[in-house]
């Protein structure tokens, strides 16, 4: 059984508002109204949803794949959105450049929502061990998925059960990034073709520089400063979050993995290993 | 086009609905992450994210 925190483990309660279709949502043990929707709304409660998604990971992938997992929560919006990234340390490959030597590991995201902000949805993905980025594998346009709450669905089984190969499909595939070797290409306009704000494209460029100096100038080192964009927000990347005081922050950062996946998806990130 | 007959189960209220009644039932109003049901996948969405049942 996976221990989900105390302050995501409550009931969904609902109250009538003045608008005859709409209700609010409230955490049953706080009080704490959480958000308005539809008088017909219902969903599972965090707890019952994430218990379901590791039971049944437990179930296809064997207590071994999970033995030393490690479970973060994340929440926005005073609780209504979370997030569990589990960390499978016991599925790993490394990834070698010519300079450097990094352990990957096979990672699970999911992700719900009790206000209507967010479907049941399972990612896959993996961690980089040297500097704990994470990474969504999968293309852009495919690793939006959603799932039941109680993962008795099929296709959440299937890809439960391919996780594992497609993980190393995934590894295999950054290791011939790590073996592209970018020396021979103008990295600064490539990201300001792909990164459609000049400013981030910059940053983009100094944390690459950053990553190239660690690992060499290849399109690992490249990808590496995608996801530390993901994975940080603060000084030391100059990718600080802005305190927008309505508590998203870590929807921001999920956006910026997703944003990650985009730029990965396009073409001219994609055929560099051609060039 | 098909009709279906839901119950609500909070209060009992019966809805006749085509398929794209029920698939903005389920997707209205919603935000940030929602990945909106379809054709393919309704039966699911209204099962977790309503209390309409399909009579």
């Amino acid at each position: 059984m996976t221990y989900i925190p105390d302050h995501l483990d409550f009931q969904v309660a609902f109250e009538p508002t003045k608008m005859h279709d709409k209700k609010y949502v409230l955490n049953n043990e706080t009080g704490e109204y959480l958000g308005i929707v539809g008088k017909s709304f219902q969903c599972a409660s965090h707890g019952d949803f994430f218990r379901g998604v590791m039971d049944t990971a437990t179930q296809e992938l064997g207590a071994e794949s999970l033995e030393d997992a490690e479970h973060t929560f994340k929440t926005a919006r005073n609780g209504a959105w979370a997030m569990l990234d589990v960390t499978l340390p016991n599925i790993k490959t490394t990834i070698t450049t010519d300079k450097a030597q990094t352990e990957i590991g096979n990672r699970i995201i999911s992700l719900h929502g009790i206000d209507g902000s967010c479907s049941n949805q399972v990612f896959f993905g993996a961690i980089d061990f040297f500097c704990t980025n994470g990474m969504i594998t999968g293309d852009h346009d495919k690793v939006r998925k959603k799932n039941t709450s109680n993962f008795t669905m099929d296709s959440f089984i299937y890809e439960l059960n391919r996780a594992r190969t497609d993980f190393f499909q995934q590894a295999a595939k950054m290791q011939v990034w790590a073996e592209t070797s970018l020396k021979f290409i103008n990295v600064k306009d490539l990201l300001d073709s792909i990164i459609s704000s000049k400013t981030k494209a910059e940053k983009m460029f100094g944390l690459y520089n950053t990553e190239a100096s660690v690992r060499g100038h290849n399109k690992f080192s490249l990808y590496s400063a995608f996801t530390n964009y993901a994975s940080y927000a603060d000084e030391r990347n100059g990718f600080s979050l802005r305190n927008t005081g309505h508590d998203t922050q870590a929807i921001s950062m999920w956006s910026r993995e997703q944003e990650v996946s985009k730029w990965v998806s396009n073409d001219r990130f994609r055929l560099l290993e051609a060039a | 086009m098909t009709i279906y007959t839901l119950k609500n189960s909070t209060d009992g209220e019966v809805w006749e609905a085509t398929l794209p009644q029920i698939l903005h039932e389920i997707n209205d109003d919603r935000i940030g992450e929602w990945e909106e049901y379809d054709e393919t996948d309704w039966q699911e969405g209204l099962l977790h994210f309503t209390t309409w049942e399909i009579v």
